[in-house]
């Protein structure tokens, strides 16, 4: 065995530590921020951060040419579906009135709605 | 077994409670809530750390096997939160200091007793 599998074989495990840390990590954030639209800041660093970093590290760990695509294919489409659920969310939120507008620094939806009326 | 790969099977190990731990963390936000929304988005993360949590698994045996399971996850996972925030957030407010409770004559529950 070459010495290159073997770093590639550790970079890969401590890629997916990092990964596991950094989800870790949002969830944290989504345990202590507190408002709907701070917790889904929180929330997109496992879904894309820790995400990527662990299926980097996997697939350095298994290096076959047909797993990488299956690998590719997760993160494609795990970076198309998030920013979807997190628009609705957000836009939900707005909606139903659960932002504390004072807190917000630009606030250029409510224009555009003030606008059309 | 050599050194490095015991190294690599502690640190992944240490991966894999890493993600459990966020997972447990995780299902206290959705136990406490307060909103629907909340919810939502701790379902998205559930869904991405489910996969991180296959992903470890899969690079600690070395085996494709649950690949498609992934792949499926990350296609669908976020049907869930789509429909709690299309159509149950819409019904679901909390009553919260930015938020006041409305008063109770305008047709809720208290209200219509």
């Amino acid at each position: 065995m070459s010495p290159w599998y073997q770093i590639a074989d550790t970079a890969g495990a401590l890629l997916v530590l990092i990964g596991a840390a950094t989800s870790l990590l949002g969830v944290i954030g989504m345990l202590r921020l507190r408002d709907v639209l701070s917790r889904s800041h929180a929330a997109t660093k496992p879904q894309t951060l820790g995400l990527l970093l662990v299926l980097i590290g996997v697939g350095l760990r298994l290096g076959v040419g047909m797993d990488l695509a299956t690998l590719g294919l997760v993160v494609f489409f795990q970076m198309m579906t998030g920013p979807v659920a997190a628009h609705l969310v957000a836009r939900s939120a707005y909606r139903t009135g659960q932002i504390d507008h004072e807190r917000l620094l630009f606030d250029e939806l409510d224009e555009q709605l003030t606008e059309e009326r | 077994m050599s050194a490095p790969e015991t190294f690599d099977r502690i640190v992944l190990t240490a991966a894999v409670v890493m993600i459990v731990v966020a997972g447990a963390l995780l299902l206290i936000r959705i136990r406490r809530g307060p909103s629907m929304l909340d919810r939502a988005i701790a379902l998205d993360v559930c869904a991405a750390l489910i996969i991180a949590g296959l992903g470890a698994k899969s690079a600690f045996s070395r085996d494709p096997y649950y690949f498609p399971i992934m792949m499926v996850l990350a296609f669908l996972g976020f049907t869930g939160s789509v429909g709690i925030a299309r159509f149950i957030a819409v019904r679901d407010r909390p009553q919260s200091r930015a938020n006041p409770p409305p008063p109770a004559a305008t047709g809720t529950k208290e209200g219509a007793e």
